[in-house]
């Protein structure tokens, strides 16, 4: 049943809090053109109050598109919700800066494991960008994530997420992008979704159109 | 499109009703929440024949761990069908029940993986189950706060209130006898035992009860112990040790009467006896389900035999509403 039970809660456990990913850099989708990108993303959820654990996986589609200079914005559909987002480019250069934003949420209903009712999360990053080659970039991003849960069962809980992202970008030819990265994201305040620590590993491809 | 996507998602916002506010009749299932409980959702069934006036006999109907009220429902039925007319519900509420199934204190982040805080945590016994122990919280309160909401919406006879529940849930139905004394009329609990008395917990006894528990039981062993299939549980009491607390708490002789019962499905891989105690001042019934496992008897096979073991289809819901029917308050 252990083994069991861990598939089906890591498959559907990411209903519980949302997407933390990021799978971005500073540098926005330039105007005019698309991207496209998916993921894959591991990880696991850590209650400190409860004391418990759970794995976690998520597998996600974004769109994303420039719509100004340095500006872009992006659809991204994850396992069972949908975020959109924004970014802007504050600065460029070898360092370049972005602030970025995203609002997303999951209408958790009649799914076997987890409460139902309506999560929805806004996030607010800064994405710091070293390109040390045409083909290889890094970036790290504080995050600030704030979670609002509202239960069908009654009442309603939140929660504040203080974490970071780091990835590694690696373009493969003109248009292909390889994305590894990884997140950790400690709760400040609240209870959503957790007391704790979300970790989370995965890899990224994305492509300009 | 933020503010397109962010006004489609606000629309969603749950507008959870309590069951008093709810439209009422015979044979419903209402979604009902309780008041100062967050994420506690709680099914009422209405009895068939319901008037809405007459006070109702009861079950409050309790989910094991890592279930939800859902998972309550659904366990007791044949094959997880929850149209059956064999599930508990269905039967009860025929027969002129409400059953009760409130929520436990859910697992973070999902929040469906819930439980009971059943007691223990002495005698070398665990507290179960380990989170709503770990946060203290108090299921006797919450249980309070359900009947007197339920009891707002739909009355309830006070001479026939009953508690039922598999593994966490016959814990805490063990524990809701011992420390809510003259209030139930009986429990009928299914692979789960009284974890709190028998770690030392008050317990007032002179409750009846009708206990079921599978001797092939891989998750709460029937002799108690550290359970095979998840052993960070902690040490689990015995069908033994709890039967002989209630023994003497109602008040029985140590002699006792043991039937086989007939032999429904051959073809079920179990056999149940039947101990029942003599000269009882509140009736004290055993059923041990030889070959069966940590199920519902009757109820769904909801994983596979070689993890929680056999269903007994020996008997069924139908006995633990029989057992109901022959006990009131007076």
């Amino acid at each position: 049943m252990r083994g069991r039970s861990a598939v089906a809660l890591a498959s559907l456990a990411a209903a519980g809090c949302g997407t933390l990913t990021s799978y971005q850099s500073a540098e926005p989708v330039e105007p005019g053109r698309w991207r496209v990108a998916a993921a894959l993303t591991g990880g696991g959820f850590a209650d400190r109050e409860q004391a418990s654990r759970l794995p976690f996986a998520q597998a996600e589609l974004e769109v994303r598109r420039g719509v100004a200079e340095d500006t872009d914005v992006g659809l991204k559909l994850y396992t069972v919700g949908a975020e959109v987002s924004g970014r802007h480019r504050l600065r460029a250069g070898r360092w370049q800066w972005a602030m970025a934003g995203a609002v997303g949420g999951i209408r958790n209903r009649d799914r076997a494991l987890v409460t139902d009712g309506l999560l929805l999360h806004a996030r607010a990053t800064t994405i710091a960008t070293r390109r040390t080659s045409a083909r290889w970039a890094f970036s790290a991003a504080p995050t600030l994530t704030l979670s609002r849960y509202w239960f069908d069962g009654g009442g309603a809980a939140s929660g504040l997420l203080l974490g970071a992202t780091a990835n590694a970008e690696r373009r493969l030819g003109a248009r292909w992008r390889l994305v590894p990265e990884l997140g950790v994201h400690a709760t400040v305040a609240g209870e959503v979704p957790l007391v704790g620590f979300v970790g989370h590993l995965g890899v990224g491809v994305a492509v300009d159109l | 499109m933020v503010v397109v996507v962010g006004i489609g998602l606000v629309g969603c916002v749950p507008s959870p009703d309590r069951c008093v506010d709810q439209s009422r009749s015979a044979g419903e299932r209402l979604e009902c929440t309780v008041p100062g409980w967050t994420d506690r959702g709680t099914y009422l069934h209405l009895p068939d024949d319901w008037d809405g006036v007459t006070p109702a006999p009861a079950i409050v109907l309790l989910h094991g761990a890592g279930g939800s009220r859902q998972g309550a429902d659904l366990v007791t039925c044949p094959d997880g069908d929850d149209a059956s007319p064999a599930c508990l519900a269905a039967l009860a509420t025929a027969a002129g029940y409400l059953v009760i199934v409130p929520d436990g204190t859910g697992q973070r982040p999902v929040r469906r993986l819930r439980s009971w805080n059943a007691g223990g945590g002495d005698a070398g016994l665990a507290c179960l189950s380990p989170i709503p122990c770990r946060l203290d919280v108090d299921d006797l309160a919450y249980l309070d706060d359900v009947l007197a909401e339920v009891e707002l919406a739909a009355p309830i006879d006070p001479a026939r209130l009953y508690a039922a529940g598999l593994s966490n849930g016959a814990a805490m139905s063990h524990r809701l006898a011992c420390e809510w004394p003259g209030r139930l009329a009986a429990i009928a609990t299914v692979g789960g035992q009284n974890q709190h008395a028998d770690a030392g917990g008050a317990c007032a006894g002179d409750t009846p009860v009708l206990d079921v528990h599978g001797v092939d039981d891989p998750i709460w062993p029937y002799a108690g112990g550290v359970s095979e299939v998840v052993p960070d549980q902690g040490v689990y009491t015995s069908a033994a040790t709890t039967m002989e607390g209630w023994r003497q708490r109602n008040g029985c002789a140590e002699t006792f009467v043991e039937v086989e019962l007939p032999d429904v499905d051959p073809d079920d891989g179990t056999r149940v006896v039947q101990r029942t105690w003599d000269g009882c001042d509140a009736t004290t019934v055993h059923l041990a389900v030889d070959g069966g496992g940590h199920t519902w008897p009757g109820g769904h096979q909801y994983f596979g035999v070689d993890t929680i073991g056999r269903v007994t289809r020996d008997l069924g819901s139908e006995a633990l509403l029989a057992f109901f029917e022959a006990h009131a308050r007076p």
